[in-house]
């Protein structure tokens, strides 16, 4: 049923009015000679239409109307405004505040029914139509970003295979994972972008294994070509979910070959600067960066949190996002509980 | 009951779809609240206030058009337009005249009545 709002302080015409809606199909009135408790009842109710007296002791129709729109959800219902005269200043005031159409009196009464009926079915496939973009939107939006618990279980299974060959490189990238999780949180990026970043993170490294483990693992100095060696595991990586084409697979790809590309243009493997980096492979550069600092290496020892975090300071602005950095720092209590679930095994050199 | 120049009866026979009942309810709910319009009208004529004046004739002449009361309509215009124009002089006069369109619509609705029910 369409309610509408009758609002006159004559009740003569209230009641002619709401008898006239009477004629409408699927319409009943709800008729107030206070303009004021009209507003207040517009407050809680769903309103199809209004038809609102101008000359009121209480309020102007003009004044009326401006209250009404302020109404949270009202702002686009039709309102008809009546006027004793076609006051042509007037007219135009009062669509300024937000009139959608005039009646004279005496109100012809099939003109009326007519503009009314008109409005409602407008204002109601409106809504409808509202109500379905909305649907649609969000129909688009869970297909377009649900995480696909069979992508979620091959990335499980890349991260088993990674622990058959290399423990610590698994652990590596738990740790990376967990940590980009939450820089993403810190960031405020959505629910699912950092479900998403946390799951395709846990991969990054994974071109290692393409790596031979004489150059992966050389307790010196590597060459130019064992470092090129190297830099190749993230186009290795990347390689995996070649043709891949569901938002999981895209973005651990992706992660997996932008993860070392620097905020200045300096990294690899195809010099990306700035934001033409994507996201979620800056996010991730900087976890994976605290998490390799904070472990033990075969040239090094493991840097304590402080001073992994002085490290990576100093490399913001160059290699790293410096809001990304910020939520990194603001991430210790996780920092803390990620060192404890998987800490760094020693060195196996 | 033929249309006379004191009603005009073509716009409720719209509004109420050919009720007598529903339209005579509504003239004698019409001629109630005149009367009350028509004493604040007065008295704001006696303190010589032309704004509340002109207010109160506007508010008759909007209702009684829309019930299609001719002669209480023409003359509240009239009243409304010469308040509106801080003229009060002539309103005395057309304060009766219209108590007279009032009472003249009061033996019409009378008549409808006896017609019609």
């Amino acid at each position: 049923m369409n309610r509408v709002m009758v609002v006159d302080d004559h009740e003569t015409n209230l009641k002619l009015y709401a008898r006239v809606v009477t004629q409408i199909p699927n319409a009943s009135s709800n008729a107030f000679v206070s303009p004021k408790s009209a507003l207040r009842w517009a407050e809680i109710n769903d309103i199809a239409l209004v038809l609102v007296d101008h000359e009121m002791p209480e309020m102007s129709g003009v004044d009326f109307i401006r209250a009404f729109r302020e109404i949270r959800g009202r702002h686009d219902v039709p309102i008809i405004m009546i006027t004793a005269t076609a006051d042509k200043e007037l007219r135009r005031t009062a669509v300024q505040s937000g009139a959608s159409a005039f009646l004279t009196k005496p109100v012809d009464p099939v003109e009326f029914i007519a503009l009314a009926q008109n409005f409602m079915v407008m204002h109601n496939l409106k809504r409808e139509a509202l109500v379905r973009a909305d649907n649609a939107q969000t129909q688009v939006r869970l297909l377009q970003t649900t995480v696909d618990a069979k992508d979620v279980e091959l990335i499980e299974t890349l991260e088993r295979v990674m622990e058959t060959r290399d423990k610590r490189l698994a652990d590596h990238c738990k740790r990376t994972a967990l940590i980009a999780e939450a820089i993403a949180n810190k960031l405020r990026l959505s629910t699912n972008d950092v479900r998403m970043i946390a799951a395709a993170a846990r991969v990054h490294d994974i071109g290692k294994l393409s790596v031979a483990d004489r150059v992966l693992h050389k307790p010196a100095r590597l060459s130019d070509a064992e470092r090129r060696a190297v830099q190749a595991h993230a186009a290795a990586g990347a390689a995996l979910f070649r043709e891949r084409e569901t938002p999981l697979l895209v973005l651990a790809a992706q992660i997996a070959l932008s993860h070392h590309e620097c905020f200045d243009g300096s990294g690899y493997p195809a010099g990306l600067k700035g934001e033409a980096i994507p996201l979620a492979a800056r996010v991730v550069a900087v976890a994976d960066a605290f998490s390799a600092l904070t472990a033990a290496r075969p040239q090094r020892d493991a840097l304590s949190v402080g001073l992994a975090l002085d490290e990576i300071e100093r490399g913001t602005g160059s290699r790293y996002e410096s809001r990304i950095v910020g939520a990194l720092r603001e991430s210790a209590p996780e920092i803390a509980d990620v060192r404890a679930r998987y800490p760094d095994l020693a060195p196996t050199a | 009951m033929p249309d006379s120049a004191i009603l005009d009866l073509s716009r409720l026979r719209e509004a109420f779809e050919d009720d007598d009942a529903g339209i005579i309810e509504l003239l004698e709910m019409a001629l109630e609240t005149g009367a009350k319009h028509v004493e604040r009208l007065k008295s704001a004529l006696a303190e010589g206030d032309a704004r509340s004046v002109a207010r109160a004739a506007h508010g008759i002449k909007g209702s009684a058009s829309n019930i299609g009361a001719l002669e209480v309509t023409r003359i509240s215009a009239t009243i409304e337009d010469q308040a509106r124009n801080d003229r009060l002089d002539g309103v005395t006069q057309l304060a009766a005249q219209l108590e007279g369109a009032y009472a003249e619509l009061r033996q019409t609705v009378r008549d409808y009545r006896a017609e019609a029910l």
